[in-house]
This record gives structure tokens, C-alpha cells and sequence, in this order.
């Protein structure tokens, strides 16, 4: 604990020594919205043409250059997908912090205004792989399904995937899907999914932008092994009030926003109106889906919280029943609750802070009535304080400091297959920080290191631990980057759900129980990216993870005393590339991955459902100008991993003793599977494309949306059935369509 | 040019979008089970042994040739004493898979009596041998404080019927019978009928739910189901006089431990949507399938109270 406050201390002391700006020097810092609304844009290039320097901003649409020669006047071009690139003239003052609010205007020709001026040299020391940062427009270019889905559009992403285009679960380069962090504005969502895993309860609507680290993330991410998912919901429009309402096959949604005093705020929710397109992903099946979520976030700029100041209050809220008429039938529901409250400060001098203050809660139950279905309950509550604190040197180096502390508080009661109990119940609280220090002085170099420092975990195996990190970038050539990263990361949480269930209703999350050694895992990347001319860009990752304690179900748990996780060790590698070309109304991204995945438990190697050894994925995008565009992806994979059927057996039937059950003619046949995923289903490809409108009338903009999934049919298949061998496809050719209205 | 790769595009579509055959099917390996489920209310105990089996096809329903396998030498030993099961068969009712009888192993001098051990060994005519053991559970008793001695109970208006077992996680599987003597012509009639859980509309129709195999020590039954079926006896017969009620006798069956594995392994589900590709297959039978287990009955009365049972017009016989 001495160590931990001598840290503190330590920084601190280290802070309030630096000097903020050097003489004859001044810093410009500003933040980029959209004119129409107020609304951060996020990774946003600025560029300063007669420095050849830039920036670009963060998910809150600020942007920071150091050091910039003073007493002079500079031309600020600044550029965004979607919007009309703007170039603006700013004089730097000596020792003195420029303040800027660049406001650009959205294009009415989405596609071909997409000009990234100066991309080449502002991402030229960024340590930034394996990240990718998405924003909402360009989601919205991709095939829509039967909804926009966050979720699924990283499945278009090298070294993501998902075990069929029935789930929005997604595994990233070999980790199991409870190992991806998932972050609504810094607050964990432990379930994000709804309808048994087939939407995200993320609605894109009302989010602003996200980054997706696909491994190798920075020291302020912790707490997952494998991946991390950032949204930064919108803030809401600053000058107008508007609705939005949609529809889709699926939900309604209806979206409000508007300026309030000194701020804004925005409250969006999604209802479920009818489920009988859901058939479709469940094999014709009824299920009697009801969902619905809803979030609100509202902004505060006022003198009263102090100069510079923010308060963000928002919530996010997701519920979904299963309710049968039929008390023979099990019922089921599950909630997330999500409440936060952050105060973002920007100070005189070239640094800020965020305060967050959050509680994320998860509930979700299986009522069995009078069927035989195992009741199972799990609740987390998890309560979190963090501090962070970013700071830029004259050098452009940059620091950035996070005090870390959270109470987690789970339980679970469930049966297991071999007809065990478990009640688990745990109470953890964890306390730390995390620094690093952003090496930017060299436009040719970037080095990116740093470590958690968890003093206190949630189990006592997390106590004082470290997580240290490395990523570095090197510019061997003006188009050509190399990268490379290493990290350390830890999980003290993990779901209860066999790994063998394809569809499943939720994840139940529990502590990691005493008895487990804490899961760690180990991230080597390394990487080249070519920035050809004229929009040509080919990016290459290399990776290879070790993860060790892992937290595996236990699916042989036979006695209440047996334990509910065993532990395994993971192993993968494998090479991403990616080549995009972008050229006015033309947008064009191949990708490939070759992945390998291993697990291992109780000594047997086997690989894991979601590995796949090979993915192409081919995307065009065209804007045919006057509002139209259009898209087309197609995705290929090798088959999936999947354990054989040897044989069958007449299993015994135990018959009712009141309805005179006889033991030789109760039976029933039952399969006999071979080596655990040790044959592979049939390759995997699919065609998606996509054609939108927007036009207005009146006040009115009216967008439509038709999608086909599948369009030449393909019968993948998604699993075949253990008792009869049958085999269950994926989604056959299915057209859907969604209309949205703007006031 | 451009036609040509629009057409060359669209073929190679169609080309791949044919459906590509798939087999689960591994390569066969041949195993066998050993089912035998002891009851003490009996001596008559009945085992088999089968073998597995995979077709030409996936469909396990598309074999249609009996795995039973005959000329098994199989052995239970009980306090020292041995036992050797003869063969036997009966005729086959439901003929959609199987043609010929129902072909088992039996003896029919064996009544164990709970917390004793049984042991079983099959011995199949290639030389491999099945094996397992078994110890008889003891019988449910009631739990002293939580049984309700009389229906309707004094507070509230649930019957709460809790019991209690030497072990711990076994599998009890309760049902509560009302007795009563229905006079037909001057003859006296003993009838009982099977209390419900509860009834649910289907379709305009009531459908009784009776309680499941499970490991809940007890059962809960709203007065209000009971007293519809109360009603429902004498349904349309003006003459409540002729009836006359006994008593109601709660019958619990409890598994041993290895039953009560077996059934929470293959009678439950985690539910009606997770799809799992795996599913545990419980079995306490040394080098093959199945299961050896045994169960056993125990009864309780519960009493009527006098003027819950006259507010319908009825008789209490058991005073």
C-alpha cells in the first residue's frame, strides 16, 4: 500500500513540475462538431498544412497539437467522412493555449466529400494496432439485415467472428466472447444482447462513435483478456430539438433530442413489435420474444460546474421477456441497468481529466414453471469510480494517468447438466491505477507504454498485480509503418455458460471463484501498413496470444462439491491483411485472416467452436450521388469446428412410477459423439447487399433501406441435431427492409 | 467485356450457391449400455443390455434391427447372496421400430430393503463385461414442523408438504391421491384420484400438471385446485351423500444417488432455446452406458378436517 501511495505522490510531484509551454511556442486545442447539431466528431483530421503536422480527435471530438511555433498564423484544414472539409485560419499565441470550435457542415453527397487530408501524416506516429475506429457513418454503409447492429459489423472485421449469422456474439482472435470488454461511455455492459444473442442492445442510433481494440489495448482498458468494444454515445443536438422515428421488421424506435439551458440531452428507445421475422433465425420456431431498450444522456456546459467543465449524466436501460402462456413452457427475462455520471474538465494548461462515477447492473432469470427446464439466476452489480487525467508535454509527448476502484457483487444459482447445484455468491472490490507515458516527440516514431497496477483485485489472486503494456509505431519509409505491441491483461470475472451452446439465452457472469489462479493472458502483435497513393492502403497484423486460468465451465460438475470452473489455457495465432481503396464514389476493402485457435482443459487439446482457419471478406460501396447508395459484402470461411457423431445408443427413459413405467420398453436413441471438435463443417459464404434513399419532404427527411441477406441462398449450416443428425441451417435469402423518419 | 464478367459473375454465384452435402457421421464405434433400476416395492427386477448402432443415414430411427443383446451372463450380488438374472421376453405393442419382442433380463426372488448395497455385473458373450454398484436409499420421513397434518391448512391457503432424506441431493418424485368411498346402487366403491399442481386453460379444455421428478423435498398445492377437484368428483351428481372421504396419502418416490444423476441428466433441459451441442450424458456403468440405480416409496396420510369437507356436501369417513 506504501508503494501504491509513493506512485501517486510520485506522479504528481512529476506533474506540477513540467512546464506546460516553452517559450516562443503555443498549443492549439480544439474540439470539431457538426454544425447542425452540436454533436462531436470523432477521429476527425485536423492538419496544419505549413507544419505538415496534425491530429486527429478523440471520441469527444477534441484535438490537442503542442509545441506549434507562436506568433504566426497557420491554415487549419480539417476533414470528416460525410462532411465538407473546411480550411480555417488560427494565429498561435506565445505560451498560450489557442481554443478553437470548428463546426463542419454535413454533405449532401455522403460519399465523395471523403477526402482525409493529411491522413497519411497525422497516423504516421499513431499507436494504434490492431484498433479500429468506426463511426456511425460509416455503419450505415454496410448491409443492414434485419437491423443495423453494432455487433455484427465487427464480424466484417479480419480476426473477428462469430459462430453463425443467427448470434451477434463475436470472438476475437481466438478468445471466447465472455473475454470482450464492452464499454457504454466507460461503463461495462455485462449482456449485451438481445433475443438470444441475435441483436446487440446497443441501438446505433444513438451512438457517436467506437473504437474496437481487437488485443494489444492500452493501460486504461483492463479486467478482459481478449478484446475491448468503446461506444461513446451521442450527446444530443445542441440547437434544435428533432425526433427520429424508424421502423424496421423488427422494433419501432423513436429518438428526441434538443438543446436545454447550457447543455443538451437526447432520449432514444427501441421497442420489439413483432417477432415472427425472427423465425427465420430460429429454424421456424415460435419464440415469444418482448424487448425493449432505452437510453438518455444529458449535457451540461455551465459556469456553475467551473470553466471548461462538463457534466454528462446518462443511462442505459435493456429488458427482455420470454413469457409462454403455457406454464408447462419455461419464462425468462433479463435486464441490464446503467447509470453514469462524468465530469470532463479542461483546464488552462494542455491537459484534462474525467471523472466517472457508474453503476452497471445485470439481472437475468430462468422461471421454469411446471417444464423441465433448470431454473437458473444471476445478478452483478458492479459499482465504479475511476479518474482519468491526460496530459501533453511541450515534447507532444503525452501522460496519461487513471486511479481505478470498483465493488462487484455477484450471484448465481443454477443446475448443472449432471444435475448439480451451484450457489455462487461473491463480493469483490477492486482499487488501482494505471499510467502511461505516449512517446510522440518524433513524427517518424510513436512508443506507447504502460501498466495497470491493481492493488487491491476483485479475488485475491488479482492483489497486486501488474499488467504492463507496450505498443510502438516506426515509419521505415514515409508510406510505410511498422507496428508492434505486447501486453499483459487480466480477468477476475467470467461467465458461467458452456462453450457448447450455440444459442444461448444469457451469460451468466460470477467472480472468479477462490479456488481459480487468476486468468491471464499474454498479446504479440506486430504489423505493417502501406499507404499507397490515391486511397490505396494495405494494412498486415501478425498475432500471437497465450492465455493461462482461464475460467471454463465445468460441464461434468456431477455433485454440488465438484467444481463450477476448471481452468485452461488458450493458444492462437494467426496473420490479418487488409487492402481498401478508396476513390470517390467508390469504396472497396478486401480482407483475409488465417487464424489458428487451441484450448485446452483437464489435458485435452482441442479447438474451439469459433475457430476458423481462413476469412475473406469482400466490400463494395458505392454512392450513386443524389442520395442513393448502395453496398455489397460477401463473406467467406472455412467450416467451423464440430464434434462427430460414432453411433447412437437406446438411452433409458425414466418414465413416470405413477403412469406404470417399465424399464424394458423405455427407451430412446441417443448419440455417442467422437473427439470434441475434431471435424469441421462445411465452408461458410454469404452475399449481403444493400440499397438506401434519403429524400426530404417538407421538414420531413425520409430515408429507406432495403437489404438482402443471403442473396444467392447459400444453405450454411449452423449445427446439425445431436438426436437425429439433422443439420439446422443459417439465415436462408431473406429481404428486409427499414423506413426512417427525421423532423 | 463488361457483359462478360456480369455473366461470369452471376454463374460462379449460381455455382456456389448449390447445397453443399454435409455428414456428422464419424467413424462407428460399437458400445454398450446396462439398465437396471431396482425397486423395493417389489422382487421382480428387471435389467438389459443393448448395443449401439449407426446406419447408412443420420436418422437413428432408420435402424430397425433390436440392439438388445441376447445371451448376457449377468450377476447381483445382495448380503453376500448372488443372484443370476434368467432371460425373458414379451410381445412388442408399438411396432414403428422394432419387429420383434421386448426381449430382458429378469429375477424375481430379490426385495432389498434400503441403505443396503447391490452390485451388478454383465457379463456379454465377446468376453467384455459391464459393472456397477448401487446403494438402496432410505425412505423419505416427514419433516417434523412442515407437513401439513390436515387439509385445509390452519393458515393461509396452501398445502406445503415438505420431507426429508438421510442424503442430500437426490431426486424425489411426490404425487398426493385423495381416497374416498363412492356408493353406486348400495354398493361402496374405493376410489382415488391424483391431486393436480395446478390446471391451465388449453383450448377451452383444463389440463391438470402433476409434479415432476425433482429435487425439491416438497411440494406446494393451492387449496383452490385442490377444492375444484373436490368439486369436480361428484360433478353433476346431486347425491353428495354417497360420497364419502377417507383420507389423502401423499406418495413420494425417492431416487439413490445415481438415479437421481441420471434423471437430472437426461430429464431436464437448460432450456427450451439454448441450443447445446453437447450434452453431459451421466452413467455409473464401468465400460459402458446406462445406468444401475434404484428407488423407493414412501406414503403419508393427511387427514380432512370434518367441516372443509361438508361444506361440499360430503362424508368424512376416516374421523
Amino acid at each position: 500500500m506504501n508503494n501504491f501511495r509513493f506512485i501517486i505522490v510520485g506522479f504528481f510531484i512529476l506533474i506540477l513540475s513540467l512546464k506546460t509551454t516553452g517559450q516562443g511556442f503555443g498549443t492549439l486545442r480544439g474540439v470539431v462538431v457538426d454544425s447542425t447539431s452540436g454533436e462531436a466528431l470523432a477521429f476527425c483530421n485536423v492538419f496544419l498544412a505549413e507544419l505538415n503536422t496534425g491530429a486527429s480527435t478523440d471520441n469527444r471530438g477534441y484535438f490537442l497539437i503542442g509545441s506549434l511555433p507562436a506568433r504566426r498564423g497557420y491554415s487549419l484544414q480539417v476533414s470528416y467522412m460525410g462532411y465538407t472539409s473546411r480550411t480555417i485560419k488560427v494565429n498561435i499565441s506565445d505560451n498560450k493555449i489557442t481554443h478553437l470550435q470548428i463546426k463542419l457542415n454535413p454533405s449532401t453527397i455522403q460519399l465523395q466529400t471523403v477526402e482525409k487530408i493529411g491522413e497519411r501524416k497525422i497516423e504516421q506516429n499513431a499507436t494504434d494496432i490492431s484498433i479500429e475506429r468506426i463511426t456511425i457513418k460509416e455503419l450505415e454503409t454496410l448491409p443492414k439485415g434485419v437491423e443495423v447492429d453494432i455487433f455484427r459489423s465487427l464480424q466484417y472485421l479480419p480476426g473477428v467472428r462469430s459462430t453463425g449469422d443467427v448470434s451477434a456474439r463475436y470472438y476475437v482472435r481466438g478468445g471466447s466472447s465472455n473475454q470482450n470488454l464492452v464499454l457504454l461511455n466507460g461503463v461495462t455492459v455485462y449482456n449485451p444482447f438481445h433475443a438470444l444473442g441475435m441483436f446487440s442492445v446497443i441501438d446505433p442510433e444513438i451512438i457517436n462513435s467506437f473504437e474496437f481494440y481487437k488485443g494489444g489495448f492500452p493501460a486504461e482498458f483492463g479486467d478482459r483478456l481478449s478484446s475491448v468494444l468503446n461506444l461513446v454515445s451521442k450527446n444530443g443536438n445542441k440547437y434544435n430539438y428533432s425526433a427520429k422515428a424508424s421502423t424496421s421488421l423488427l422494433t419501432g424506435k423513436l429518438l428526441v433530442e434538443g438543446p436545454i439551458p447550457s447543455g443538451s440531452f437526447i432520449v432514444s428507445g427501441r421497442k420489439s413489435y413483432s417477432t415472427e421475422i425472427l423465425k427465420k433465425f430460429l429454424n421456424d420456431k415460435n419464440a415469444p420474444f418482448d424487448f425493449y431498450d432505452l437510453s438518455f444522456k444529458v449535457n451540461l456546459q455551465t459556469a456553475d460546474f467551473g470553466e471548461g467543465a462538463t457534466l454528462t449524466l446518462h443511462g442505459f436501460l435493456s429488458n427482455d421477456k420470454l413469457v409462454n402462456d403455457n406454464p408447462q413452457k419455461e419464462d425468462f427475462r433479463w435486464t441490464n441497468n446503467l447509470f453514469g455520471l462524468q465530469w470532463f474538465q479542461v483546464y488552462d494548461g494542455p491537459f484534462f481529466s474525467e471523472l466517472n462515477l457508474a453503476i452497471s447492473n445485470f439481472e437475468g432469470e430462468v422461471i421454469p414453471n411446471f417444464s423441465n427446464s433448470r431454473p437458473r439466476e444471476n445478478t452483478v452489480q458492479d459499482v465504479s469510480l475511476d479518474f482519468d487525467f491526460n496530459y501533453m508535454l511541450d515534447t507532444k509527448d503525452e501522460i496519461k494517468v487513471g486511479l481505478f476502484a470498483n465493488g462487484i457483487n455477484s450471484s448465481l444459482k443454477q443446475t448443472s447438466g449432471g444435475g448439480a447445484s451451484s450457489d455462487i455468491s461473491d463480493f469483490g472490490t477492486k482499487m488501482g491505477m494505471y499510467a502511461k507515458y505516449r512517446f510522440l516527440r518524433y513524427d517518424n516514431f510513436g512508443l506507447d507504454i504502460g501498466s495497470r497496477l491493481n492493488v487491491v483485485g476483485i479475488t485475491k489472486a488479482g492483489n497486486f498485480t501488474f499488467e504492463p503494456r507496450i505498443t510502438f509505431t516506426y515509419n521505415i519509409l514515409p508510406f510505410v509503418t511498422l507496428k508492434g505491441a505486447w501486453g499483459l491483461f487480466n480477468q477476475e470475472v467470467t461467465t458461467l455458460t458452456n462453450e457448447n451452446e450455440v444459442i444461448s439465452l444469457y451469460e451468466p457472469w460470477v467472480i472468479n471463484p477462490e479456488y481459480m489462479k487468476l486468468s491471464r493472458a499474454t498479446h504479440y502483435t506486430a504489423g505493417i501498413d502501406i499507404d499507397f497513393a490515391d486511397g490505396l492502403v494495405l494494412k498486415f497484423e501478425t498475432y500471437y496470444n497465450i492465455m493461462h486460468n482461464i475460467a471454463t465451465y465445468n460441464d461434468s460438475k456431477k455433485y454440488p462439491e465438484d467444481p463450477d470452473l476448471i481452468p485452461a489455457t488458450g493458444e492462437s495465432y494467426g496473420g490479418e491483411t487488409m487492402i481498401r481503396y478508396k476513390s470517390g464514389p467508390v469504396n472497396i476493402t478486401a480482407s483475409y485472416a488465417l487464424a489458428y485457435a487451441y484450448k485446452e482443459t483437464e489435458d485435452w487439446l482441442y479447438y474451439p467452436k469459433y475457430d476458423s482457419r481462413n476469412t475473406l471478406n469482400l466490400s463494395l460501396e458505392y454512392d450513386f450521388g443524389n442520395e442513393w447508395r448502395a453496398s455489397a459484402v460477401w463473406f467467406y470461411s472455412t467450416g467451423l469446428p464440430f464434434t462427430p457423431l460414432i453411433g447412437y445408443y437406446d438411452k433409458m427413459q425414466i418414465g413416470s412410477y405413477y403412469e406404470q413405467w417399465y424399464i424394458y420398453d423405455s427407451y430412446s436413441p441417443y448419440s455417442i459423439l467422437g473427439d470434441k471438435n475434431i471435424s469441421r463443417l462445411p465452408d461458410y459464404h454469404r452475399l449481403d447487399i444493400n440499397l438506401s434513399k434519403k429524400f426530404n419532404i417538407g421538414p420531413l427527411s425520409l430515408s429507406f433501406d432495403l437489404s438482402i441477406v443471403n442473396v444467392y441462398d447459400r444453405k450454411n449450416i449452423f449445427y446439425y441435431k445431436r438426436d437425429t443428425g439433422e443439420r439446422v441451417n443459417m439465415l436462408p435469402f431473406l429481404p428486409t427492409g427499414t423506413i426512417k423518419v427525421e423532423i | 467485356m463488361k457483359n462478360t464478367f456480369i455473366s461470369a459473375a452471376i454463374l460462379s454465384l449460381l455455382f456456389i450457391s448449390c447445397k453443399e452435402d454435409f455428414n456428422p457421421l464419424g467413424e462407428y464405434s460399437e458400445r454398450y449400455s446396462l439398465n437396471c433400476v431396482i425397486k423395493v416395492d417389489t422382487s421382480f427386477q428387471v435389467a438389459t443390455v443393448t448395443q449401439s448402432y449407426l446406419g447408412q443415414t443420420t436418422d437413428p430411427f432408420e435402424n430397425t434391427q433390436d440392439p438388445f443383446v441376447d445371451f448376457v451372463y449377468i450377476r447381483m450380488w445382495y448380503k453376500g447372496e448372488v443372484y443370476i438374472f434368467n432371460d425373458s421376453s414379451i410381445t412388442r405393442t408399438d411396432k414403428s421400430r422394432y419387429n420383434t419382442d421386448i426381449k430382458f433380463y429378469y429375477i424375481n426372488n430379490l426385495n432389498p430393503q434400503p441403505g443396503n448395497d447391490l452390485e451388478i455385473e454383465a457379463l456379454l458373450p465377446n468376453g467384455r463385461r459391464l459393472k456397477s454398484v448401487t446403494r438402496i436409499p432410505a425412505r423419505a420421513s416427514k419433516k417434523y414442523g412442515s407437513f401439513e397434518n390436515k387439509i385445509p391448512p390452519e393458515i393461509g391457503d396452501i398445502m406445503h408438504l415438505q420431507w426429508t432424506s438421510d442424503e442430500t441431493n437426490l431426486v424425489y418424485h411426490p404425487r398426493l391421491y385423495i381416497i374416498y368411498n363412492k356408493t353406486e346402487n348400495g354398493v361402496q366403491y374405493r376410489k382415488s384420484v391424483p391431486v393436480p399442481l395446478e390446471y391451465y386453460k388449453k383450448g377451452g379444455e383444463e389440463i391438470p400438471i402433476y409434479p415432476n421428478p425433482s429435487a425439491t423435498p416438497y411440494v406446494n398445492i393451492k387449496m383452490e385446485t385442490i377444492n375444484k377437484l373436490m368439486k369436480s368428483i361428484s360433478d353433476g351428481d346431486e347425491e353428495k351423500r354417497h360420497y364419502e372421504f377417507m383420507y389423502c396419502i401423499l406418495e413420494v418416490i425417492t431416487y439413490d444417488k445415481n438415479l437421481s444423476l441420471y434423471n437430472s441428466s437426461s430429464n431436464t433441459v437448460l432450456d427450451d432455446y439454448s441450443i447445446k451441442l453437447d450434452e453431459t450424458d451421466y452413467t455409473n456403468i464401468t465400460g459402458g452406458f446406462g445406468v444401475f440405480g434404484s428407488l423407493v416409496k414412501s406414503t403419508f396420510i393427511i387427514k380432512f378436517n370434518t367441516p372443509y369437507l361438508e361444506s361440499f356436501g360430503y362424508r368424512n369417513g376416516f374421523e
